[in-house]
């Protein structure tokens, strides 16, 4: 997996970490990660329950995961493209928390629970008691990484994904709290509230979600069909919407695997 | 017996390919074991990195 090694080059400083799975025993696999030079991380998973629960049905299959621990993409590897990666960076800590000072243990599980506040101000006192410059460093880390939730949140109103706008704001108004940025997370939520096309959007887009998450199931063409109907019906009156232009993607997929049953 | 190979190969890009189903959830906190050639002991201690996780087998 050449291309992990060329990921890995490209973006860890930037904030990415690779990670290889497999079900093999370490017999098979440390031969072969020497044969191919691979320098990334890899871990066992006998059992093969993470890639079920990601979705992954087959081999090879990829998934990209958030700085905060969602999952942004799942598929097979060649369908993982710069785009993707350099929107999942967002926020991203450049320097992985295994290598940060031992004594920003609190501040670690402050981030892996979401509470970014307490998080942040663990970091500056902590900085302030040891004189450490990382510390601080640590800090402003973590208030880039809010900055730009907050902007993401924005950005999911501005395109009109009012759903995407909707979960980050419910999240991030608990996430935030005790931060000044959370007031504009509390904005965003009323303007999705006071839009008069957000409900009817929402709406349109939990119905494609919910026909996303049917996709694996559907085995034969009769069933693929109904899954088109659905998502056509649920966009009928919402052309130049988000969830119109959605619509339109999620029907190339199930164009896309209708071609391929029976 | 080039045919079966290439079929075969097209089986499983095929079930591989993506669905999204669990785009926009949570990721999974599975337990793995044996982290080589990395420090971070668990999946958590990703945390706050952008993570490409790849299943791969020799077959």
């Amino acid at each position: 997996m050449k291309h992990l090694n060329e990921l890995e080059a490209k973006y860890a400083d930037k904030g990415l970490s690779i990670l290889a799975v497999t079900s093999e025993g370490a017999a098979k696999t440390e031969p072969w990660i020497a044969k191919h030079k691979a320098t990334y991380g890899y871990a066992y998973d006998r059992s093969g329950s993470l890639m079920r629960e990601l979705g992954g049905t087959g081999y090879p299959s990829a998934a990209l995961i958030t700085p905060d621990g969602m999952i942004a993409w799942t598929g097979h590897p060649s369908g993982l493209n710069d785009v993707l990666i350099e929107k999942a960076l967002e926020g991203a800590l450049k320097k992985p928390v295994w290598d940060w000072p031992s004594q920003a243990k609190p501040v670690v599980s402050a981030l892996a629970k979401k509470k970014y506040a307490k998080a942040i101000s663990t970091a500056r006192k902590l900085a302030l008691k040891s004189q450490d410059e990382e510390l601080d460093a640590i800090g402003n880390a973590i208030e880039a990484m809010v900055k730009s939730k907050v902007l993401a949140a924005r950005k999911k109103f501005n395109e009109g994904d009012f759903l995407g706008a909707k979960t980050m704001t419910k999240a991030l108004q608990k996430q935030l709290k005790g931060l000044p940025e959370v007031d504009e997370i509390k904005a965003i939520a009323a303007e999705i509230k006071a839009n008069p096309e957000a409900s009817k959007i929402i709406k349109a887009q939990k119905t494609l979600k919910k026909v996303r998450s049917e996709i694996p199931d559907a085995k034969r063409r009769k069933h693929v069909d109904v899954l088109i109907k659905k998502a056509k019906s649920a966009v009928k009156k919402l052309s130049d919407t988000f969830a119109n232009i959605s619509a339109e993607k999620l029907l190339q997929t199930l164009r896309a695997r209708r071609a391929k049953l029976k | 017996m080039k045919t079966p190979s290439i079929l075969f190969s097209f089986l499983i890009l095929a079930l591989a390919l993506p669905c999204g189903a669990q785009v926009g959830n949570p990721a999974p906190t599975t337990k793995l074991e044996g982290f080589t050639q990395t420090k971070a002991k668990a999946l958590g201690d990703y945390v706050g990195r952008a993570l490409v996780v790849e299943f791969f087998a020799f077959w």
